[in-house]
């Protein structure tokens, strides 16, 4: 117990200075986060997923009779074109 | 309550766009803004259309109100729909005179409702409903439709003018919609405008549809036809010069190909009394 | 009531492809279109406009199995789980599952973890900002407050753990960044921990150390001060910092949490 009351004295402390180095650094930071944090991707433009709209559709309901299921994306590649039959 | 002013002819907000018309701020009349795209509380959609709201005169324009289906109306919609008016403060909100719910299941397609007596009563009933509980006046839109009920004996005109009048809300007319209707069901879309109620109206959409040979079909999806610029002129001398907004859905257009079709319209206002 | 009649049976055939006929009967045949092709086209634009909302959510599956086979299955998921809410962007979240019973899929399940991990960004994007804790409060607590602290990792926080490399995959199909990996050189057994979360109109997408995983994981289950003190002892201050710099964890509370957020994984 005596041991974690030190980690928790020890940890509190680097909170509390990681927290005074973001108040005092925030644009700094950002860009530092930018590149060691992996990927960021801002803005409206990349947040995915289209909306909705009001406006009508003309996919192609195929019968699925005529179904294959082959994926033949990048995956063809790995697959190496084998036909999976359902 | 001091309502942004909708004047002239404005186009839908669509996501594509929202980075660059906050970064340049151009000079646009109003926005629509799909309210369906912007209802999870707290979502980066929401914020973004927040933010819009703050520069523009905005709209909101629905398409999951779901006025005449017969499975109660969702609560949790209108929660979100009102918590989102309440952050943009809409000059009015929009929604179809459709369907998109039942049996528990959601279309997201505007599916066209049986043009009877009976429904009129129906959809009247609910549109008051949803009128209480958004505690403002709705406008209501004519949808596109590709087919027509066995038991519909009313024309579209007649069934929707009588709907705004008991129900005592405003109309949004979609020319576009109109014409795609016309030709799929082969009425007269000059009769159809001659017989809705001019005070009643109070905004314009026009879009491009597609011919697919044996249909026209709205997809929103290309600059609106010349047919459809001949009736929005009729429309323009019957009902004023009323605000009219562009809707652009698929292949959307960069926002200056947009704008210029805005532009458009706001030189057939101009044409349109001279 | 005949209204809900007819609506049971339109919306039934929008996603049942045998119940076309039976709609059918309570539409006009018009010109050279049958009154089946007519709920036909309902059928497509409804089918359609659900197409597109999953292709735009799930891009890089789009890619990896390519528009056909993305199409024939993305319709059949339509038909077996239709929409039930009116809210689009709360559609879609079972897709991964649906793929993971493809039998074309089953000697590519990492496909279906890609999968989680764009339904993850999506969710992510869709998720409130909570308010920040002002940690330099942390020091006026009491030593039995501090044991009892518990921290939160921003509400869109996503941990995901997957059996490939899913941060490389997805990475390799974004375009604009100019030295992702190429796709043939990854190592598609190479296990991942990646975290996703929203900061402002920000999405960032990082993988994560097992360390740092677990750290974070436990912060998420409600772990207190004195709980992480004691499952990583003398790592706690460094685990702590990282955090901190990295905006993965974001606020505090000093009383018992009772209501553990639900989270979409
Ligand atoms: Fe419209």
């Amino acid at each position: 117990m005596m041991q974690n009351k030190q980690i928790i004295t020890a940890t509190l402390m680097a909170i509390g200075l990681s927290a005074a180095l973001s108040v005092a650094n925030a644009e700094d930071k950002k860009v530092e986060t930018e590149k060691c944090a992996g990927i960021v991707k801002a803005g409206m433009n990349d947040c995915g997923a289209n909306g909705h709209s009001c406006a009508g559709k003309a996919a192609k309901d195929n019968d699925p009779a005529e179904w294959i299921t082959l994926p033949k994306g990048t995956c063809e590649k790995i697959t190496g074109g084998t036909v999976v039959k359902e | 309550m001091t309502p942004n002013p909708i004047l002239g002819c404005g186009i839908g907000l669509r996501f594509q766009h929202i980075d660059q018309i906050l970064a340049d701020k151009p000079p646009i009349p109003w926005l629509e803004i799909l309210s369906d795209n912007y209802l999870t509380p707290g979502s980066v959609q929401q914020d973004y259309a927040i933010e819009v709201a703050e520069y523009y005169p905005v709209t909101l324009h629905g398409v999951g109100m779901s006025l005449g289906a017969t499975e109660p109306f969702n609560d949790e919609y209108f929660q979100r729909l009102k918590s989102l008016a309440d952050q943009v403060r809409p000059a009015w909100i929009s929604d179809h005179l459709c369907w998109t719910a039942a049996h528990g299941w959601v279309s997201h397609d505007l599916l066209p409702l049986p043009y009877t007596e009976e429904t009129i009563k129906h959809v009247v009933q609910r549109i008051r409903e949803a009128q209480d509980r958004l505690e403002r006046r709705l406008v209501i839109e004519n949808v596109s439709s590709y087919l027509q009920y066995q038991e519909s004996y009313l024309s579209e005109w007649e069934f929707l003018s009588a709907v705004a009048e008991e129900a005592d809300c405003k109309l949004l007319l979609d020319v576009n919609n109109i014409y795609v209707s016309a030709f799929n069901h082969d009425f007269d879309p000059c009769k159809y405008l001659d017989s809705i109620p001019i005070e009643r109206v109070q905004q314009f959409h026009l879009a491009g549809y597609e011919d697919k040979g044996t249909h026209l079909l709205d997809t929103h999806g290309q600059p609106v036809s010349d047919p459809v610029w001949g009736l929005y002129k009729l429309a323009l001398q019957r009902f004023g010069a009323l605000p009219t907004l562009i809707e652009w859905d698929n292949n959307i257009p960069s926002l200056e190909e947009l704008l210029a079709e805005a532009h458009k319209a706001t030189e057939a206002h101009i044409h349109a009394f001279a | 009531m005949p209204l809900l009649e007819l609506q049971h049976s339109l919306i039934a055939a929008l996603f049942q492809r045998d119940q076309l006929a039976e709609a059918a009967k309570f539409v006009k045949a018009q010109g050279s279109l049958s009154s089946e092709q007519r709920v036909g086209i309902y059928r497509n634009s409804a089918h359609g406009i659900l197409l597109d909302y999953l292709e735009s959510l799930y891009p890089v599956c789009l890619e990896l199995v390519g528009t056909e086979f993305f199409g024939r299955t993305a319709h059949s998921f339509i038909d077996q789980m239709p929409p039930t809410r009116p809210f689009l962007a709360d559609y879609g979240a079972d897709f991964a599952a649906y793929l993971s019973a493809h039998p074309a899929l089953q000697e590519m399940l990492w496909i279906v973890e890609v999968a989680k991990l764009e339904w993850a960004r999506h969710a992510a994007w869709h998720t409130v900002n909570q308010v920040a804790s002002d940690f330099t409060q942390l020091e006026t607590l009491s030593a039995e407050q501090q044991a009892e602290l518990r921290f939160q990792l921003p509400a869109s926080a996503q941990l995901l753990s997957a059996h490939s490399p899913i941060h490389s995959i997805w990475l390799a199909h974004q375009d604009e960044y100019p030295d992702k990996p190429q796709f043939d050189e990854i190592d598609l057994e190479e296990a991942q921990q990646v975290l996703i979360f929203r900061e402002q109109r920000r999405l960032h997408q990082t993988t994560l150390s097992p360390d740092d995983w677990a750290f974070l994981n436990a912060v998420q289950n409600q772990a207190t001060m004195a709980d992480l003190a004691e499952q990583f002892a003398d790592q706690l201050p460094w685990l702590f910092s990282v955090a901190m710099q990295e905006n993965w964890i974001y606020s505090f509370t000093t009383t018992p949490d009772e209501t553990k957020p639900t989270r979409n994984s």
